[in-house]
């Protein structure tokens, strides 16, 4: 019994951020708001298979995950391609100066293809671990280390952020990864 | 907050050593739950590549804070009573079979 309240009051709080998460897929919050309830429904349904103890959170951004990826393959629409060719092409328009406006920031996440920014928001915004965040997608932590650096290089280019990939580990993790380290 | 660092159009350099390699080598160790990650924010860390010594780290908290709204709509608070009261009426129907 106590089992089924504590399941429900773990998906009430998981609600605000899996809204924001489904937000940062599809880019649409009534399309994110019935993603979210698809994700409750299937949720409450496969509680069962569900361990107490274990993270709720990262459990539910799976099914979320999962929900968005199969009604994309329904509506029969294209993911992004991964390679992220037209997003070369369409450049942000950069600010001018270092710090970034919010609105130019959207736009060039939007502009990642959609394995680079659910990799960026789990690990540098959702606060999961690489490990959690291999999970959540089904695929290796190299897999995750790899997208997220490429998301990282992208943005930087798309924003034209000076700095921040001149030295360092964005340098050499740019080199490395365009030596096809990892896929 | 947005001027750290980044006034010069660098960043820090505070934290990083030769061995800030990232993707991070093997052996290198990972951050493992939300707690250590969130308290990158704070310190620079070595193998976290969207800390708080980079700019994009920063963005992408902060435009995702702003899609985090604390309130619940109601169609999922309704939605969630709605999936428990049919549930214990099928464990009703299941006892009295």
């Amino acid at each position: 019994m106590s089992h089924g309240a504590d399941f429900k009051t773990g998906l009430l709080g998981a609600i605000p951020s899996l809204r924001a998460f489904a937000v940062s897929l599809s880019h649409n919050s009534d399309k994110a708001d019935d993603l979210v309830q698809e994700t409750l429904v299937k949720a409450w349904d496969k509680q069962m298979s569900f361990q107490p103890g274990t993270n709720l959170k990262a459990w539910l951004f799976t099914i979320l995950r999962n929900e968005f990826y199969s009604q994309m393959r329904k509506r029969g629409r294209e993911v992004q391609d991964s390679e992220g060719t037209m997003t070369a092409r369409l450049a942000v328009h950069p600010s001018q100066h270092g710090s970034l406006d919010l609105k130019d920031f959207r736009a060039a996440l939007e502009r990642l293809p959609e394995d680079q920014r659910e990799a960026v928001i789990l690990i540098g915004a959702s606060g999961f671990s690489y490990e959690e965040a291999a999970e959540i997608c089904g695929c290796a932590v190299g897999t995750i280390k790899s997208r997220v650096s490429r998301a990282r290089v992208r943005l930087q280019e798309l924003l034209s952020i000076e700095g921040e990939g001149d030295y360092g580990p964005d340098a050499i993790a740019a080199q490395v990864m365009g030596s096809g380290a990892a896929a | 907050m947005a001027g750290t660092g980044s006034a010069t159009g660098r960043i820090s350099l505070e934290g990083v050593t030769p061995d800030t390699v990232w993707p991070a080598k093997a052996g290198v160790r990972q951050p493992m739950n939300e707690n250590e990650t969130r308290s990158a924010a704070g310190k620079p860390r070595r193998d976290d590549p969207l800390g708080a010594n980079s700019e994009i780290g920063r963005k992408l908290r902060e435009y995702y804070d702003g899609l985090m709204t604390p309130d619940v709509p109601d169609r999922f608070t309704e939605l969630l009573s709605k999936l428990e009261t049919a549930e214990s009426q099928r464990k009703k129907a299941g006892d009295a079979e």
